[in-house]
Order: structure tokens, then C-alpha cells, then sequence
């Protein structure tokens, strides 16, 4: 099973758990961190990041109901590919947000990373596991 | 059964530190009342610094939390989404 290490934060004494992906829409093509994130309902897009794999705002037609902290913000269901080395690309969906990246991160929560992947935490030893299930 | 060895190594472990707790309480003895009093000072001060939020969490570290809550309608709606695609 592929292993990942925790990723180191200058000012944070641990590590989190993050992977780079390589996020493709239609020619566009973006290479980012995302934080593994069990905890979120579902895979966060922030908005800047959208525009660079030329999404276009105004053409969206599956508006999603955020609440909680994201309450007021607007949000579109978007498909994407998705590369996580070394598995083989698959398509994500993510709620695009109406927020920058320095306001929210590019997460892969429950809907429908975690439905794709297994994932193991050995937080203890700064490492993760990720598996990916067949569809 | 797993759960027998783990009862058990518990055990083990409860009994090494009550065994240790008897050799201190030894070597405790034979000391002075003034020094027993110093020695309550340093343990109450060793345990206050253990208790200490500092211990764990930096007052100079902005530490981020970006799981986003209470987003479960959303998600709901986001996997019809996905099951509309996949039609």
C-alpha cells in the first residue's frame, strides 16, 4: 500500500497530511497540495484555484448548499480528474467555493475521496496510507 | 484471544509500578521531614509543568483549522451530483 509522509510546517510542531495532486479540467492543468481531511463532508475547491483549471463561475448549474463555517459562501458541484501518484488519474467531485485559497484549502473529504480511497493515519508516526478501491 | 493478552500485559505492567512505587516509598522514608516537604515541592511543581498547556500547544503558533462543519447537506447534494454524472 502506498505510503506518504506527513508534510512538515515551519512553524507547526507536527506534520499533516497532505499529497499533491494534479487537478485537470478540459487543456488546464494544476498542481497543488491537499490536505487529506477525514473529517470534511466533502472535496473543497478553492475558488482562484477553479479559475485556473478555466472553470467559469457563471456557467455552473449544480449550486450546493454550504453551511457551518462556510455559511454565505456560494459553491458549484465540478468534476475533476484528479493524479495522486502512483495511482492511476480518477474524477473527483468538489464543491467549488466562493472563496480564495487563503481562506479555504483544497480538501479531500468523505464525497468522494474517501468513497475512492482507503486511507490509514499512523499520526503517532507522521505517515498515512492510501489505498485506492476499485469503482 | 487478543483481548486476554492485553488484560494481562496490563496487568504485568500495574504490577511493575506498584513494585517500583514500594522501592520509593523506601527510600522515602529515611528522609528528613524538611526534605520530604522539598520533595512534595518538586513533584507538585513537575506536575504543574507536565499539566501545562505549553507542554503541547505554542501561544506563538497560528495553528490552522480548515475542516469546513456541517457540511453534510452539501455533500448529500454533491453525490447526487456525482450519481447524475455517472448516468
Amino acid at each position: 500500500m502506498p505510503r506518504f509522509a506527513y508534510t512538515a510546517h515551519p512553524q507547526f510542531p507536527v506534520g499533516m497530511p497532505l499529497v499533491e495532486l494534479q487537478l485537470s479540467h478540459a487543456s488546464y492543468s494544476v498542481v497543488a497540495p491537499a490536505l487529506v481531511d477525514s473529517g470534511a463532508a466533502l472535496n473543497i475547491l478553492p475558488f482562484d484555484l477553479g479559475l485556473q483549471l478555466g472553470l467559469n463561475w457563471e456557467r455552473q448549474t449544480f449550486p450546493l448548499d454550504l453551511g457551518g463555517t462556510l455559511t454565505g459562501a456560494q459553491a458549484y458541484a465540478v468534476l475533476l480528474r484528479v493524479a495522486l501518484a502512483p495511482f492511476s488519474p480518477t474524477d473527483l467531485a468538489f464543491a467549488w467555493v466562493s472563496r480564495p485559497m487563503r481562506d479555504v484549502r483544497l480538501l479531500l473529504g468523505q464525497v468522494n475521496f474517501f468513497q475512492r480511497f482507503d486511507v490509514h493515519f499512523y499520526g503517532a508516526q507522521q505517515i498515512f496510507e492510501i489505498e485506492l478501491r476499485s469503482p | 484471544m487478543a483481548t486476554a493478552r492485553i488484560d494481562e500485559r496490563d496487568f504485568h505492567e500495574r504490577d511493575v509500578t506498584m513494585m517500583e512505587l514500594t522501592k520509593l516509598t523506601k527510600e522515602i522514608k529515611p528522609l528528613s521531614r524538611v526534605e520530604k516537604l522539598q520533595l512534595i515541592e518538586a513533584i507538585s511543581k513537575m506536575l504543574l509543568e507536565e499539566e501545562s498547556p505549553e507542554k503541547y500547544l505554542d501561544p506563538a503558533v497560528t495553528y490552522g483549522l480548515f475542516t469546513p462543519l456541517d457540511q453534510e447537506k452539501a455533500a448529500l447534494q454533491l453525490q447526487q451530483f456525482l450519481a447524475l454524472q455517472s448516468r
